[in-house]
């Protein structure tokens, strides 16, 4: 190796310079090169005893699918061959009568019916759009919920690619998306991938989804502080919560529609209920305090935070159904943090963005 | 490497021009020529990409006259032969040959497959230098193109013209190579395949890259080799009584640059395989046969 000075001055170390280095020598696949491939003979005889398989962990079985039986099926088949049959002979009947009276009255009732039928359809094929989109993020979660170390590449590829084509395009996802392209690389392993699309990708919507939660809990608090029944306390937090799930569910990608609104409240039945004993315990914790301390300075103050809490833990759970790459242990949001610590955060970086924007 | 195996069809050609008077012998003679050709270049060199394929075994169908034919020379300008020449007669036996053995083929075999495995001799190529490897990757290129990729819906499959949704791609000899280098092999492959397979993904089907051996038929060694202790796998070689180690050398994750190909190595060992039990409990070892098959036809089992 040689090194061509720089003679621009005198403190050559610091400065630009050329260093012209002699070609190394390659190392070839083949022919004369010391580790080019051979045979050796050798003086064993006999042939090879297989090795016996390596041990393998066990696969990860795919989730049962609930199967309904063929006589619920047929059951469900003949409903709605029923109702159709009904409505069909219901809507001729009505034309035909329609008929009787004019030529032109016919053709509404005709014009009528078609518009009808078409208006069903197009929000029979709305709603199911919204619900295969939240089964397609469903089965993706179940992908990942494997460890990500076993997965095969092309597997990781595809639930990546399904993952980002389910993300809203707003301004920031596109970023963090353009970012996470720009960072993964080839060496990169699956589960790396998987990590970083984590990181970049999710971390924002994260956030946005805690901030829909810490709404949705203020909300709680403040009915649930001024509400003057039982039961109209009951009715407001049911609407606050169906409308954190739409909204968490937006943020996330989803069409919140209807039928996928109904899918995802009553995954979150399922879900809110395995979490019941965890949820009773902090029941219990927070009546206990109110009773104890809050409940000598407002009982209403009690029932308040404890709505918030109960808010902000189905805001959580929410969260999970609807993140397409499941929480891992490190990233689960808590519900302090999703309460109270944002709560600070939040002057904190409006502070820092009014001073960045002066 | 190509006009080596050829000179003799060469000199056949420039001996009979095109368009020559039609002679039953002279086509017979092109067309052994020709076989003669590809078989040497398949034999001696490694080559892979050689058309028509079924000349190499064309098995009953070489009695057929309609196989007699070989390509000619057959200068730039001239749209159609003319009747009654040898290149007339050449091509009409194509046209036979692509209707009475190539279509057949297809129709019979690919109609209706949704799934496809192409095995490639990555190792194969790999050593046998830079020319042979970029025809492997000519003929990974041939094969893609002559299949229909996508997503076969049911009126599709109805239709009879059903696409092929799966690909996967296997290195072969995967035993050949120690257990440390098979990533390096399948990555090689994975970038070999790279850019045929784009019209592949873009049509909407899968592809996948794996090593593959589906019977292992060697073990695992280490061996001294100037100075450095290497990795070898060691097998019994066909009609040998003694064992042998078998060092692969360096394979490259990426095809390595234009100067640092080596002398080509064709003496790959074939290996007997292992005693195997009459009935394995466990099953015949391999490599990765399990995941190829997973891969395959696992949704369609499940």
């Amino acid at each position: 190796m040689s090194n061509q000075n720089n003679r621009n001055g005198s403190d050559d170390t610091l400065r630009p310079q050329v260093v012209v280095m002699e070609t190394p020598r390659e190392s070839g696949v083949a022919g004369g090169e010391p580790l080019a491939p051979r045979v050796i003979a050798t003086v064993q005889t006999g042939r090879i005893v297989p090795a016996p398989p390596a041990e393998r962990p066990p696969a990860a079985l795919p989730g049962r699918r609930r199967r309904y039986s063929l006589t619920i099926k047929l059951g469900l088949a003949g409903l709605i061959a029923a109702f159709c049959g009904w409505l069909g002979i219901d809507l001729y009947l009505w034309i035909a009568s329609a008929f009787n009276y004019s030529t032109g009255l016919g053709w509404a009732a005709v014009a009528a019916a078609a518009t009808g039928i078409a208006a069903a359809g197009a929000m029979i094929a709305h709603e199911m759009r919204g619900y295969l989109a939240l089964k397609e993020v469903e089965a993706t979660q179940q992908r990942l919920a494997e460890p990500w170390e076993t997965m095969r590449p092309s597997d990781m590829q595809e639930t990546i690619r399904s993952v980002i084509a389910e993300i809203p395009r707003d301004r920031e996802s596109k970023a963090a998306i353009e970012a996470f392209q720009r960072k993964v690389q080839r060496h990169h392993s699956p589960a790396q991938q998987i990590e970083l699309l984590s990181l970049t990708v999710m971390t924002p919507l994260d956030r946005h989804a805690e901030a829909i939660v810490r709404r949705a809990g203020a909300r709680a608090f403040g009915i649930t502080a001024i509400s003057p029944t039982a039961i109209t306390d009951a009715l407001f937090f049911i609407a606050c919560s169906v409308r954190m799930v739409r909204e968490i569910a937006a943020c996330y990608g989803h069409r919140p529609t209807a039928f996928a609104t109904a899918h995802l409240l009553r995954r979150l039945v399922v879900e809110a209920g395995k979490l019941g004993a965890v949820d009773l315990a902090g029941a219990t914790l927070t009546q206990h305090i109110g009773g104890a301390v809050v409940e000598r300075v407002a009982t209403s103050a009690a029932e308040s935070m404890y709505a918030a809490q109960r808010m902000a833990r189905l805001g959580l759970v929410t969260m999970g159904l609807c993140r397409p790459i499941p929480f891992r242990r490190n990233e689960l949001p808590g519900i302090l943090s999703s309460l109270i610590g944002n709560l600070f955060a939040r002057p904190a970086e409006t502070r820092q963005n009014e001073q960045g924007a002066s | 490497m190509r006009t080596d195996t050829a000179r003799d069809f060469i000199a056949f050609l420039s001996d009979h021009r095109h368009d020559a008077a039609a002679n039953e012998d002279d086509a017979k003679r092109a067309h052994d020529l020709y076989r003669q050709h590809l078989r040497a270049a398949r034999d001696r060199h490694g080559l892979s990409f050689l058309q028509p394929g079924r000349f190499l075994d064309p098995g009953p169908l070489a009695e057929n006259s309609y196989m007699w034919f070989a390509p000619l020379d057959i200068p730039d300008g001239i749209e159609r032969v003319t009747d009654g020449t040898l290149a007339a007669l050449m091509e009409r036996r194509f046209e036979a040959y692509k209707t009475e053995v190539v279509m057949p083929f297809y129709d019979q075999y690919f109609r209706n497959y949704s799934r496809q495995v192409v095995l490639v001799d990555v190792l194969g190529a790999l050593l046998a230098g830079r020319e042979v490897f970029e025809d492997t990757r000519r003929a990974i290129d041939a094969i893609l193109e002559s299949f229909r990729y996508g997503h076969s819906g049911i009126i599709r499959r109805l239709l009879q013209s059903a696409r092929i949704e799966k690909v996967l791609f296997a290195a072969t000899k995967a035993d050949h190579v120690p257990e440390v280098q098979r990533d390096h092999l399948a990555a090689l492959l994975r970038n070999m395949v790279a850019l045929p397979s784009l019209n592949v993904t873009s049509s909407n089907a899968k592809i996948d890259v794996a090593t593959l051996a589906s019977v292992i038929s060697t073990d695992e060694d280490t061996q001294e080799i100037d100075g450095h202790r290497v990795q070898v796998v060691v097998g019994k070689p066909v009609g040998s009584d003694t064992r042998a180690k078998f060092f692969v050398g360096n394979v490259p994750a990426r095809p390595p640059r234009p100067e640092a190909w080596g002398k080509p190595f064709l003496n790959i060992p074939v290996f007997e395989p292992p005693v195997i039990d009459v009935s394995p409990v466990d099953g015949i070892a391999h490599i990765n046969l399990d995941l190829a098959l997973e891969y395959l036809i696992g949704d369609q089992l499940r």
